[in-house]
Protein backbone atom coordinates (compact mmCIF):
# COMPACT_ATOMS: atom_id res chain seq x y z
CA UNK A 1 0.00 0.00 0.00
CA UNK A 2 1.45 3.41 -0.50
CA UNK A 3 0.91 6.26 1.69
CA UNK A 4 1.56 9.60 0.18
CA UNK A 5 0.89 12.71 1.97
CA UNK A 6 -0.08 15.56 -0.06
CA UNK A 7 2.37 18.19 0.83
CA UNK A 8 3.60 20.96 -1.52
CA UNK A 9 7.33 22.02 -1.88
CA UNK A 10 8.45 24.81 -0.59
CA UNK A 11 10.22 26.12 -3.97
CA UNK A 12 6.49 25.89 -5.33
CA UNK A 13 4.95 28.35 -2.47
CA UNK A 14 7.85 30.89 -3.10
CA UNK A 15 7.49 30.21 -6.81
CA UNK A 16 4.04 31.07 -6.54
CA UNK A 17 4.55 34.17 -4.73
CA UNK A 18 7.24 35.60 -7.01
CA UNK A 19 4.60 35.14 -9.48
CA UNK A 20 1.98 36.61 -7.78
CA UNK A 21 3.73 39.77 -7.13
CA UNK A 22 5.56 40.02 -9.85
CA UNK A 23 2.31 40.06 -11.92
CA UNK A 24 0.21 41.60 -8.63
CA UNK A 25 -1.90 38.89 -8.81
CA UNK A 26 -4.66 38.41 -6.00
CA UNK A 27 -3.24 35.48 -3.67
CA UNK A 28 -6.67 33.83 -1.93
CA UNK A 29 -6.59 31.22 0.84
CA UNK A 30 -8.81 28.43 1.46
CA UNK A 31 -9.24 25.92 4.28
CA UNK A 32 -10.91 22.43 3.85
CA UNK A 33 -13.05 21.05 6.94
CA UNK A 34 -12.42 17.82 7.86
CA UNK A 35 -10.61 17.07 4.93
CA UNK A 36 -9.90 13.42 5.46
CA UNK A 37 -13.30 12.14 5.91
CA UNK A 38 -13.75 13.59 2.45
CA UNK A 39 -11.91 10.49 0.75
CA UNK A 40 -13.65 7.28 -0.52
CA UNK A 41 -12.01 4.13 0.91
CA UNK A 42 -11.33 1.82 -2.05
CA UNK A 43 -10.27 -1.44 0.27
CA UNK A 44 -11.11 -2.82 3.32
CA UNK A 45 -9.81 -2.24 6.65
CA UNK B 1 -10.06 0.24 16.28
CA UNK B 2 -13.36 0.35 18.12
CA UNK B 3 -16.87 0.80 17.54
CA UNK B 4 -18.01 4.76 18.17
CA UNK B 5 -20.10 4.96 21.42
CA UNK B 6 -23.83 3.90 20.79
CA UNK B 7 -23.28 0.84 18.61
CA UNK B 8 -21.39 -1.06 20.74
CA UNK B 9 -24.40 -2.57 23.05
CA UNK B 10 -27.09 -3.70 20.96
CA UNK B 11 -24.86 -5.39 18.46
CA UNK B 12 -23.21 -8.82 18.48
CA UNK B 13 -19.67 -9.16 19.42
CA UNK B 14 -18.84 -10.99 16.40
CA UNK B 15 -19.70 -8.27 14.35
CA UNK B 16 -17.51 -5.85 12.03
CA UNK B 17 -18.05 -2.44 10.37
CA UNK B 18 -17.04 -1.52 7.28
CA UNK B 19 -16.12 1.63 6.39
CA UNK B 20 -17.16 3.69 3.62
CA UNK B 21 -15.51 7.19 4.16
CA UNK B 22 -11.81 7.86 5.51
CA UNK B 23 -11.19 8.82 9.34
CA UNK B 24 -8.99 10.68 10.36
CA UNK B 25 -5.94 8.36 11.73
CA UNK B 26 -6.22 6.14 9.12
CA UNK B 27 -3.03 5.66 7.09
CA UNK B 28 -5.08 5.88 3.81
CA UNK B 29 -6.55 9.02 4.49
CA UNK B 30 -4.18 11.78 2.96
CA UNK B 31 -4.01 9.54 -0.10
CA UNK B 32 -7.79 8.85 -0.34
CA UNK B 33 -8.70 12.58 0.13
CA UNK B 34 -5.82 13.33 -2.17
CA UNK B 35 -6.98 11.20 -4.91
CA UNK B 36 -10.35 12.65 -4.43
CA UNK B 37 -9.06 16.22 -4.38
CA UNK B 38 -7.29 15.75 -7.61
CA UNK B 39 -10.03 14.32 -9.04
CA UNK B 40 -12.11 17.49 -8.50
CA UNK B 41 -8.98 20.02 -10.06
CA UNK B 42 -8.92 17.29 -13.28
CA UNK B 43 -12.86 17.68 -13.82
CA UNK B 44 -13.02 20.87 -13.64
CA UNK B 45 -9.99 21.10 -16.74
CA UNK B 46 -6.54 21.66 -14.33
CA UNK B 47 -3.33 19.99 -14.69
CA UNK B 48 -1.59 18.48 -12.44
CA UNK B 49 1.96 19.98 -12.45
CA UNK B 50 4.75 16.93 -13.27
CA UNK B 51 7.39 18.70 -10.90
CA UNK B 52 4.75 19.25 -7.83
CA UNK B 53 1.86 16.87 -7.66
CA UNK B 54 0.41 19.54 -5.40
CA UNK B 55 0.25 22.01 -8.19
CA UNK B 56 -3.07 22.48 -10.38
CA UNK B 57 -2.12 25.02 -13.46
CA UNK B 58 -5.52 26.05 -15.79
CA UNK B 59 -4.46 28.01 -18.58
CA UNK B 60 -6.84 29.81 -21.03
CA UNK B 61 -5.21 31.34 -24.25
CA UNK B 62 -7.78 34.67 -24.05
CA UNK B 63 -8.42 34.78 -20.04
CA UNK B 64 -5.31 34.17 -18.21
CA UNK B 65 -4.09 31.34 -15.92
CA UNK B 66 -5.04 30.41 -12.58
CA UNK B 67 -3.02 28.58 -10.44
CA UNK B 68 -3.93 26.58 -6.92
CA UNK B 69 -1.98 24.71 -4.47
CA UNK B 70 -2.82 22.19 -1.69
CA UNK B 71 -0.72 21.46 1.33
CA UNK B 72 -2.94 18.37 2.92
CA UNK B 73 -5.85 21.07 3.85
CA UNK B 74 -4.41 24.31 3.10
CA UNK B 75 -4.96 25.78 -0.24
CA UNK B 76 -3.46 28.81 -1.90
CA UNK B 77 -4.92 30.06 -5.14
CA UNK B 78 -3.62 33.05 -7.81
CA UNK B 79 -3.33 34.22 -11.20
CA UNK B 80 -4.82 36.82 -13.71
CA UNK B 81 -8.26 34.89 -14.16
CA UNK B 82 -10.51 36.25 -11.78
CA UNK B 83 -13.71 34.74 -13.44
CA UNK B 84 -11.82 31.00 -13.27
CA UNK B 85 -10.70 32.31 -9.46
CA UNK B 86 -14.48 32.92 -8.83
CA UNK B 87 -15.79 29.24 -10.77
CA UNK B 88 -12.93 26.98 -8.98
CA UNK B 89 -14.02 28.41 -5.26
CA UNK B 90 -17.54 27.33 -5.93
CA UNK B 91 -16.94 24.35 -7.32
CA UNK B 92 -14.69 23.55 -4.57
CA UNK B 93 -17.58 24.46 -2.13
CA UNK B 94 -19.75 22.33 -4.03
CA UNK B 95 -17.76 19.13 -3.42
CA UNK B 96 -15.78 19.92 -0.12
CA UNK B 97 -16.09 21.62 2.87
CA UNK B 98 -14.58 25.07 2.05
CA UNK B 99 -14.19 27.81 4.60
CA UNK B 100 -12.50 31.27 2.32
CA UNK B 101 -10.04 32.57 4.09
CA UNK B 102 -9.43 35.56 1.71
CA UNK B 103 -5.85 37.23 1.47
CA UNK B 104 -2.98 34.87 2.03
CA UNK B 105 -1.47 35.85 5.74
CA UNK B 106 -0.18 32.81 7.45
CA UNK B 107 0.80 29.61 5.62
CA UNK B 108 2.64 26.85 7.15
CA UNK B 109 3.52 28.68 10.47
CA UNK B 110 5.02 31.14 8.14
CA UNK B 111 3.70 34.77 8.22
CA UNK B 112 2.75 36.43 5.37
CA UNK B 113 2.47 40.26 4.96
CA UNK B 114 1.30 42.28 2.36
CA UNK B 115 2.72 46.04 1.63
CA UNK B 116 3.34 48.42 -1.52
CA UNK B 117 6.77 46.82 -2.07
CA UNK B 118 5.27 43.65 -2.26
CA UNK B 119 5.21 39.97 0.10
CA UNK B 120 7.29 39.33 2.72
CA UNK B 121 7.61 36.05 4.66
CA UNK B 122 8.91 35.37 7.69
CA UNK B 123 9.20 33.25 11.22
CA UNK B 124 9.00 35.71 13.89
CA UNK B 125 5.97 33.73 15.96
CA UNK B 126 7.85 30.47 15.34
CA UNK B 127 11.78 32.18 16.79
CA UNK B 128 10.03 33.73 19.68
CA UNK B 129 8.68 30.86 20.60
CA UNK B 130 12.40 28.73 19.89
CA UNK B 131 13.61 31.72 22.56
CA UNK B 132 10.95 30.81 24.96
CA UNK B 133 11.93 26.66 24.52
CA UNK B 134 15.48 27.43 24.68
CA UNK B 135 15.28 29.59 27.45
CA UNK B 136 17.11 32.37 25.47
CA UNK B 137 14.43 34.97 25.63
CA UNK B 138 16.45 37.79 27.31
CA UNK B 139 20.05 36.33 26.20
CA UNK B 140 22.47 38.91 24.71
CA UNK B 141 21.99 38.37 21.02
CA UNK B 142 24.98 37.42 18.50
CA UNK B 143 25.80 39.68 15.54
CA UNK B 144 26.90 36.24 13.29
CA UNK B 145 25.51 33.20 13.12
CA UNK B 146 28.84 31.00 13.73
CA UNK B 147 32.11 32.39 15.09
CA UNK B 148 33.87 32.45 11.93
CA UNK B 149 37.04 31.21 13.32
CA UNK B 150 35.21 27.91 14.37
CA UNK B 151 35.82 24.89 12.79
CA UNK B 152 33.12 22.00 14.03
CA UNK B 153 34.42 18.44 13.97
CA UNK B 154 33.97 15.24 15.89
CA UNK B 155 35.65 15.63 19.61
CA UNK B 156 36.01 12.61 21.34
CA UNK B 157 37.40 14.26 24.22
CA UNK B 158 34.19 16.59 24.65
CA UNK B 159 31.19 15.99 26.85
CA UNK B 160 28.23 13.89 25.16
CA UNK B 161 24.80 16.10 25.37
CA UNK B 162 21.14 14.59 25.50
CA UNK B 163 20.69 12.97 22.06
CA UNK B 164 17.12 13.99 21.76
CA UNK B 165 17.25 17.51 23.08
CA UNK B 166 19.78 18.09 20.44
CA UNK B 167 17.82 16.59 17.25
CA UNK B 168 14.88 18.42 18.41
CA UNK B 169 16.34 21.83 18.56
CA UNK B 170 18.14 21.06 15.46
CA UNK B 171 14.93 19.91 13.80
CA UNK B 172 13.34 23.61 14.83
CA UNK B 173 16.10 25.04 13.40
CA UNK B 174 16.21 22.90 10.01
CA UNK B 175 12.08 23.97 9.77
CA UNK B 176 13.23 27.90 10.46
CA UNK B 177 15.47 27.62 7.49
CA UNK B 178 12.27 28.12 5.16
CA UNK B 179 12.58 31.33 5.55
CA UNK B 180 15.92 32.06 6.66
CA UNK B 181 19.03 31.57 3.63
CA UNK B 182 20.93 33.34 6.31
CA UNK B 183 21.22 30.31 8.49
CA UNK B 184 21.52 27.48 5.83
CA UNK B 185 25.05 26.47 6.35
CA UNK B 186 25.14 26.70 9.82
CA UNK B 187 22.54 25.03 10.25
CA UNK B 188 23.78 22.20 7.79
CA UNK B 189 26.36 22.02 9.73
CA UNK B 190 25.13 21.62 13.06
CA UNK B 191 23.09 18.55 11.70
CA UNK B 192 26.06 16.94 10.54
CA UNK B 193 26.25 16.14 14.44
CA UNK B 194 23.24 14.53 14.99
CA UNK B 195 24.18 10.84 15.80
CA UNK B 196 26.69 12.29 18.85
CA UNK B 197 26.45 15.80 19.59
CA UNK B 198 28.73 17.20 21.87
CA UNK B 199 28.88 20.48 24.05
CA UNK B 200 30.73 21.94 21.18
CA UNK B 201 27.95 20.98 18.80
CA UNK B 202 25.34 22.28 21.20
CA UNK B 203 26.75 25.45 22.23
CA UNK B 204 26.94 26.36 18.04
CA UNK B 205 23.80 25.52 17.63
CA UNK B 206 22.33 27.59 20.63
CA UNK B 207 24.52 30.58 18.99
CA UNK B 208 22.40 30.23 16.24
CA UNK B 209 19.29 30.77 18.64
CA UNK B 210 21.23 33.49 19.77
CA UNK B 211 21.69 35.02 16.14
CA UNK B 212 17.83 34.92 15.83
CA UNK B 213 17.35 37.17 18.44
CA UNK B 214 19.01 39.95 17.01
CA UNK B 215 17.63 39.37 13.96
CA UNK B 216 13.66 38.35 14.83
CA UNK B 217 11.96 40.29 12.26
CA UNK B 218 14.48 39.47 9.09
CA UNK B 219 12.59 37.09 6.08
CA UNK B 220 12.38 37.14 2.30
CA UNK B 221 10.66 40.13 0.45
CA UNK B 222 8.92 39.23 -2.44
CA UNK B 223 8.72 42.12 -5.14
CA UNK B 224 7.41 43.36 -8.21
CA UNK B 225 9.91 43.22 -10.95
CA UNK B 226 7.70 42.77 -13.62
CA UNK B 227 9.66 39.75 -15.30
CA UNK B 228 10.00 36.45 -14.70
CA UNK B 229 13.73 35.41 -15.42
CA UNK B 230 15.52 32.98 -13.62
CA UNK B 231 18.73 33.63 -12.14
CA UNK B 232 21.14 30.56 -10.62
CA UNK B 233 24.22 31.10 -8.41
CA UNK B 234 26.40 28.26 -6.71
CA UNK B 235 29.51 27.94 -5.19
CA UNK B 236 31.76 25.65 -2.42
CA UNK B 237 34.30 25.86 0.02
CA UNK B 238 37.35 23.73 -0.76
CA UNK B 239 37.32 20.58 1.48
CA UNK B 240 36.03 22.61 3.97
CA UNK B 241 35.11 19.71 6.93
CA UNK B 242 37.71 18.90 9.21
CA UNK B 243 35.48 15.47 9.40
CA UNK B 244 36.16 13.97 5.90
CA UNK B 245 37.78 16.91 4.11
CA UNK B 246 34.52 16.87 2.01
CA UNK B 247 33.24 20.20 0.48
CA UNK B 248 29.72 21.95 0.72
CA UNK B 249 28.34 23.65 -2.26
CA UNK B 250 25.64 26.30 -1.43
CA UNK B 251 23.21 27.56 -4.36
CA UNK B 252 20.54 29.98 -4.92
CA UNK B 253 18.00 30.80 -7.66
CA UNK B 254 15.81 33.68 -8.17
CA UNK B 255 12.88 33.93 -10.22
CA UNK B 256 11.65 37.36 -11.13
CA UNK B 257 14.30 39.09 -9.59
CA UNK B 258 13.06 36.97 -5.77
CA UNK B 259 14.49 34.16 -4.06
CA UNK B 260 12.71 30.99 -4.96
CA UNK B 261 14.88 27.86 -3.61
CA UNK B 262 18.47 27.70 -2.05
CA UNK B 263 20.68 25.27 -0.51
CA UNK B 264 23.61 24.50 1.48
CA UNK B 265 24.75 20.98 1.20
CA UNK B 266 27.70 18.84 1.86
CA UNK B 267 28.80 17.10 -1.02
CA UNK B 268 28.33 13.72 -1.23
CA UNK B 269 32.04 12.10 -2.02
CA UNK B 270 34.99 14.41 -1.24
CA UNK B 271 37.28 15.48 -4.20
Amino acid sequence: METFAPVAKMNTVWMILSLATNYSWNLQQFDVKNAFLHGEIEEEI
Amino acid sequence: MELPPGYGRKTATNTVCKLKKTLYGLKQSPRAWFGRFTKVMMDMGFKQSQGDHTLFVKQSQSKGVTMLLVYVDDIIVTGDDEEEQQLLGQHLAKNFEIKTLGKLKYFLGIEVAHSKKGIFISQQKYITDLLKETGKTTCKPANTPIDPNLKLGNTEEDTAVDKEMYQRLVGRLIYLSHTRPDVAFIVSLVSQFMHQPKEIHLQAALRIVQYLKGTLGRGILFERNENANLEAYIDADYAGSIVDRRSTTGYCTFLGGNLVTWRSKKQKCGS
